[in-house]
């Protein structure tokens, strides 16, 4: 009975563990003046031409202090520090998130996740692999924010092609389709111009 | 004492013949130049995790007090780590058990002595755990080239006093003792001392081939070898060190004879024993050369055997001859008598010369084997000029045996003071020689150390179209470890885009969870992006994504799938046939019964003289040959 609890203990914690992993393994972690941004994408990798999302965890960093006392010896009175993060709530009207990719560059709309303090979501699907710069500005409480996230120098991840998990057939993407579209109708133009 | 010497000499004469076949027989059984074969992990290797044991196999025994590897990080330090040693059922076969190692990238540098000829060869590769290698050297040896100067100096003082102590030891017992000639002048005294003089600096200079040794297997200078406490671990632990004692052993055993010799009565019978005695010297000189390395180590043995002995005789005999000239200038009828020495040092030396002759060759075959490896390499060279310095020499034997023999004959007494002079050209000639020869042993064979010219690689080429740019990814040398990747990109107007401002090469391998790894090649003008990299790290199919970043437009992405395959080893030495190598044995086996016959058949009366030492010799080597040939061709 008691080896049932404890393997099934370990299988929770071994669940938990690689969710957490799941969770932050490729996402940019940064602090600005007592705040914690945590940057990526919702879906990971992120896949062109697949609807994804840009998820921002915006945290308090609490700081608390415990004097410590040792009772006996030559120990010397220290303190502990322990980092307390509490979701920041309202940022979505504060700050302002713009995606950048070759000269395009549009805004984007964070929202705030439902039952999830601090947690903000921006949907955007996008339609070209490469590497997205991401500019967030604005502020948490008054505390200015003017960070940069770029998927070629950070930890999220670059956009990759749809090909790559895509089975049994590759499909040609809506991009080679416009392309192979324009390319015929050049052609009609053509021909219609001929006759 | 005549009953003692009569049973004492023939047995002596077949105590060498004996010892000969024996040593055909019993030689060691080694093979090659310790070069790297195998190693676990492999070169270039991505681990998951931290290998229990590292292992490096060579191609020949290494001495286990001077043969080891160590682990180096990436900013060059060593890893701390249990040292390497011998695996104790496999004398070929480096171990480390290197214990936990944290993720990261490793190279093994390792330096080994081998136990055959005590040569040292270095080199490195690297592998790593947990993350792929990025930009790394590729798998190198650093030492095939390295001659060291002292080395030269040191095997050549060695191989004249070899030779002049051996050499003499023949030329007395051989030709002088039992001539008539000797009573005509009085010259035993002085090449006694010529003797006693080659000796005391045979010990000298057997003792700095120790601390040469020794230097060679620490990799430390000649001159701190004495200081370095080292010697002694070398004498006790290594085949070198126990073939050097018996050397000296040896060399005391001669030097109590030489000794000895003035206050006995039976001076032929003592000079045979230390001669005897110096044959035996030689023959463990050869046991630690590179024919001791040889893959048919029986004959090719015995063939250094005899080379080296027929050039001890040749130009030991050379410098007591001249001796013997000087002292006979005096002499009222003296070019009666040097026509007569003359002739008699001639029959001498022909079977010197035909026996230096025909084991060259072989050696040759066995040490160089190609016209290429003969002029690309120290040894080939060095070998090319003992070549061009023997031509003079069998010029001058020449001429002493069909002009000089015959002018001494008819009475024309100009030429006394020509064959002096003629002999001591030949002396400087093969001092001359053995400084070739010093070259040489201290050298890789070139059949080692030649690596033949291979064409350059065909890089591996692969082509894409994205959006409005045309990539062209060029891979050189395409197989498993470090390669050249170049990327050409144009637009659609076919014009080089230079202003990329980042190119990103992301490599994942399609069967093995490797991880990514990525380069970002750096412009090199004309629209080329190029950079080095380790990163096809293993075997197989590799996707390599490409995106190029411009200003003010959108990335193009795009995919190269490449088939890595694992290069092919270089070739660091010309196999030997076993084909050419029969014909050879055969060929040269051939002629050396025929003339070790030849020259038998000359003296038939005297068939167990020790004057006919040498063509035995040569007869049984030629038998030897033979057998070998025969069987390498089955």
């Amino acid at each position: 009975m008691v080896a049932n609890k404890a393997v099934r203990f370990v299988l929770v914690g071994l669940l938990l563990m690689l969710v957490m992993v799941g969770v932050v393994s490729a996402h940019e972690h940064r602090q600005v003046e007592g705040y914690e941004l945590v940057f990526g994408w919702e879906i990971e990798p992120a896949f062109a031409a697949q609807m994804n999302q840009i998820t921002l965890r915006v945290n308090a960093i609490a700081e608390e202090s415990e004097a410590t006392e040792e009772p006996e010896g030559d120990h010397v009175e220290g303190e502990e520090h322990h980092e307390e993060l509490m979701g920041v709530t309202g940022a979505e009207a504060t700050l302002q998130l713009e995606v950048t990719f070759g000269d395009q560059t549009r805004s984007l709309t964070l929202r705030p996740a439902w039952r999830d303090p601090g947690y903000y979501i921006a949907d955007i699907m996008p339609t070209r692999a490469g590497d997205y710069v991401f500019h967030l500005t604005g502020n948490i409480n008054g505390v200015e924010v003017d960070e940069t996230f770029d998927s070629s120098v950070d930890s999220f991840s670059t956009v990759e092609l749809l090909e790559d998990v895509q089975f049994p057939q590759v499909l040609p993407s809506t991009l080679d389709l416009l392309a192979r579209i324009e390319a015929l109708e050049a052609q009609i133009a053509e021909l219609t111009a001929g006759s | 004492m005549k009953q003692l010497r009569n049973a004492f000499v023939p047995t002596l004469r077949y105590a060498v013949c004996i010892l000969l076949l024996g040593l055909l027989v019993s030689a060691y059984s080694v093979k090659a130049h310790a070069e790297l074969v195998q190693s676990s992990p492999a070169a270039n290797a991505v681990l998951d995790a931290a290998p229990a044991e590292i292992r490096l196999t060579f191609t020949e025994p290494l001495e286990a007090s001077f043969s080891q590897f160590s682990l180096r990080s990436t900013d060059g330090s060593t890893v701390n780590t249990p040292p390497s040693a011998i695996d104790p059922d496999d004398a070929y076969t480096l171990v480390m058990l290197p214990g936990a190692l944290p993720n990261g990238v490793y190279t093994v540098s390792w330096r080994v002595v081998s136990a055959a000829d005590g040569h040292s060869t270095a080199g490195s590769f690297p592998f790593s755990i947990g993350v792929a290698i990025g930009e790394l050297t590729a798998v190198s040896d650093n030492l095939r080239g390295e001659i060291r100067a002292e080395a030269v100096v040191v095997r050549w003082t060695y191989l004249l006093y070899i030779s002049l102590t051996v050499g003499g030891l023949g030329f007395v017992v051989m030709l002088w003792l039992p001539s008539s000639l000797r009573e005509q002048v009085e010259v035993d005294g002085a090449l006694h001392k010529t003797l006693l003089g080659a000796w005391v600096l045979l010990g000298i200079t057997h003792v700095l081939m120790l601390a040469l040794q020794t230097a060679i297997s620490a990799d430390i200078p000649l001159r701190d070898t004495f200081a370095s406490g080292l010697i002694e671990r070398l004498l006790t632990v290594t085949r070198f060190g126990q073939l050097w004692i018996v050397q000296l052993i040896l060399w005391a055993a001669i030097g109590v004879i030489l000794l000895g010799v003035p206050r006995l009565g039976n001076r032929r019978g003592f000079y045979t024993a230390a001669f005897i005695l110096g044959v035996v010297f030689l023959l463990f000189h050869s046991l630690f050369s590179h024919a001791s390395a040889a893959d048919n180590e029986g004959v090719a043995v015995a063939a250094d055997w005899l080379h080296l002995s027929a050039t001890s005789l040749w130009f030991g005999g050379l410098a007591l001859l001249v001796q013997v000239i000087i002292a006979a200038r005096k002499l009222p009828n003296r070019t009666e008598f040097l026509a007569q020495l003359v002739g008699l040092f001639s029959n001498y030396a022909r079977v010197c010369v035909v026996a230096l002759i025909l084991t060259g060759i072989y050696a040759a075959w066995l040490q160089v084997g190609s016209i290429d490896a003969l002029l690309a390499t120290h040894y080939g060279r060095a070998l090319l000029v003992k070549l061009i310095m023997i031509l003079p020499l069998l010029l001058i034997g020449a001429v002493n045996l069909v002009v000089t023999h015959r002018s001494l004959s008819d009475g024309k007494g100009v030429w006394t003071g020509r064959l002096q002079a003629l002999v001591s050209t030949e002396i400087a000639l093969i001092g001359g020689l053995i400084v070739a020869v010093g070259f040489m042993t201290s050298t890789a064979p070139a059949r080692t150390a030649f690596v033949p010219d291979t064409p350059a690689p065909e890089p591996m080429v692969e082509t894409a179209s994205v959006d409005d740019l045309d990539l062209r990814l060029e891979v050189l040398p395409g197989v498993v470890g470090e390669n050249r990747f170049s990327l050409l990109v144009t637009g659609a107007d076919g014009l080089p885009i230079e202003d990329a401002t980042l190119i990103r090469m992301r490599f994942n391998h399609q069967r093995q969870d490797l991880g990514e790894s990525e380069l970002r090649p750096t412009h090199e003008g004309a629209g080329v992006y190029s950079i080095s990299g380790a990163n096809l790290s293993v075997a197989g199919d590799w996707r390599v994504r490409v995106s190029v970043q411009r200003p003010n437009e959108f990335d193009a992405v795009t995919t190269f799938n490449l088939t890595i395959e694992t290069p092919s080893l270089p070739e660091t030495s010309t196999p030997t046939p076993n084909v050419v190598g029969a014909v050879i044995l055969l060929l040269v086996g051939s002629l050396a019964v025929a003339f070790g016959g030849f020259f038998i058949a000359r003296n038939w009366r005297g068939l167990l003289h020790i004057r006919n030492l040498p063509a035995l010799s040569l007869l049984i080597l030629g038998l030897v040959m033979i057998a070998g040939g025969a069987m390498s061709a089955v």
